[in-house]
């Protein structure tokens, strides 16, 4: 009877051992594997902060490259035109005869060409209109003078209760702005292109219409990886030091690229 | 009622890893052996059942004498849960670059014909070999937990469907394993003990199957990979 009762003990104490060893051991397990998890996520923190350090070195770079170029233009090419031109009308066409005087004035419509092309590459380039009269207008100037040159209808409705975000978050908006439209004119052969935002919970939705030939969100995920799309890896590397999301869709009246883009609370 | 439930339970509860295989198949070079252990334990423990009955219907004398009792029928299932789930774990990711390891299996079946040629009657239930089961199959599972532990290429190795496998493998092994070692003298305790114990055994092998079904359904093939956009 003794050791019956022995059996019974031992048995049971077995089982009790071993269920404290099993859950004590899974305890163990999940303290580990939730310590690897932490350790794998700051390292990916880390990672992120680190490409984002590049991306914006390499954004400010490519800024301050641009304005540089564009002060040259400006204030050197510019100046050397202008010169150019004030020698050129120097010349007294009077006393030419008429063969010089059609060469003459032939030049003098071409230097104006010219110089309003440098003036007008050079405000490209440059971010002064977004500096004093914001996004909104800079986009607008944009259009203007980059679209309506052309034969494409092109609009824009901007929502006015956006102001500013800061120099940077507006610059970059901006630059995608540039060179989406710039893309849409070389290889869209769109007749339409519209251009509208609205000001939501703290983020700038922008959206880039056209009725031309454009991307899909696939295409533009496998060009962003090709060499040859220098561009729209600009695009996305700003979208990413934003904190941003693009989005291309197609519809039934054309192509359309969402941008948006959060922005700072307005201060009342 | 709940007593034959129970008792029936080695054969139903194998259904349900089964009834996944079948309704969502299984990644074939992983779980081979898995799938081979859910099939031949539905054979043994079936077969084990009906000598019971058998026995029960007073017709055991027109049973072929191998199958006068369902003993030597655990001892093969034994001897398939090692070497099947031996096979499942040390061929995983973490521990198939182990070379001593692929000797054990070979040694343990050596083992096991010399125990049953020399030693014991392979037609009565051997302690020594579920207890070599216990042991061995507690100590792959704890050699690959201790594995995902170091291991640094993968975060979330708890999610994996052979974690999950040995999690129920060892809750098995570890809580059966003084019932098995017990099991000549707790027959002879009294009838309720016994009952209680068989029914505690019983339970841990539902448990087992569920969480093997589980897992099998965690793995099972996708139809369709769909690529996400970063």
């Amino acid at each position: 009877m003794n050791s019956d009762i022995d059996i019974k003990y031992l048995v049971v104490a077995g089982i009790s051992v071993m269920l404290v060893l099993f859950a004590g051991f899974l305890i163990l397990l999940i303290f580990s594997q939730r310590k690897k998890l932490k350790y794998q996520q700051n390292m990916q923190k880390l990672r992120e902060e680190q490409q984002n350090q590049l991306i914006e070195a390499a954004v400010k770079s490519e800024e301050t490259e641009r304005h540089r170029i564009a002060e040259t233009l400006h204030d050197e090419v510019g100046a050397i035109l202008s010169s150019a031109k004030l020698h050129l009308l120097g010349i007294k066409a009077e006393t030419l005869d008429s063969g010089d005087q059609q060469l003459h004035e032939k030049g003098r419509t071409l230097m104006n060409e010219v110089i309003q092309k440098v003036r007008g590459i050079s405000h490209n380039l440059h971010s002064n209109i977004l500096k004093e009269f914001g996004l909104n207008e800079a986009v607008r100037d944009f259009i203007k003078k980059t679209v309506n040159s052309s034969a494409i209808e092109a609009e824009t409705a901007l929502d006015e209760a956006y102001t500013s975000s800061g120099h940077d978050t507006d610059i970059s908006t901006y630059r995608m702005v540039q060179e989406l439209v710039n893309n849409i004119l070389k290889y869209a052969n769109a007749s339409r292109i519209l251009i509208s935002s609205t000001l939501k919970n703290d983020t700038l939705h922008l959206v880039i219409y056209h009725n031309g030939e454009g991307l899909t969100q696939k295409e533009f995920e496998d060009l962003t990886f090709k060499k040859e799309g220098l561009g729209l890896k600009n695009i996305r590397n700003r979208i990413i030091l934003l904190k941003g999301e693009i989005q291309f869709t197609k519809d039934d009246d054309g192509y359309r690229i969402h941008i948006d883009v959060p922005v700072k609370p307005a201060t009342a | 009622m709940f007593y034959k439930i129970i008792v029936w339970s080695e054969v139903w509860a194998l259904l349900i890893p089964l009834a996944i295989i079948i309704i969502w198949g299984y990644k074939k070079k992983e779980m081979t052996p898995l799938v081979i252990y859910l099939i031949v334990a539905l054979l043994i423990f079936s077969t084990g059942r009906g000598v019971s009955l058998m026995y029960q219907a007073k017709l055991a004398h027109k049973l072929p004498h191998f199958l006068k009792s369902n003993h030597p029928l655990y001892n093969i299932n034994s001897i398939c849960r090692v070497l099947l789930f031996g096979w499942l774990i040390l061929n995983s990711e973490l521990l198939k670059n182990i070379k001593p390891l692929k000797f054990i299996l070979p040694i343990y079946l050596l083992l096991v014909i010399l125990d049953m040629t020399f030693w014991e009657n392979p037609m009565a239930l051997s302690t020594i070999l579920t207890i070599a089961e216990c042991t061995l199959l507690l100590c792959f599972c704890i050699l690959f937990f201790f594995h995902t532990i170091r291991d640094e290429s993968e975060i979330n190795w708890m999610g994996k469907p052979l974690f999950l496998i040995c999690t129920a493998l060892v809750l098995y092994e570890a809580l059966n394993f003084f019932i098995f070692l017990f099991f000549h003298p707790i027959a002879n305790v009294n009838r309720k003990f016994g009952t209680i114990t068989m029914i505690i055994s019983s339970s841990l092998f539902i448990i087992f199957c569920i969480m093997i079904a589980v897992a099998l359904y965690r793995n099972r093939p996708l139809k369709k990979q769909i690529k996400t956009v970063p």
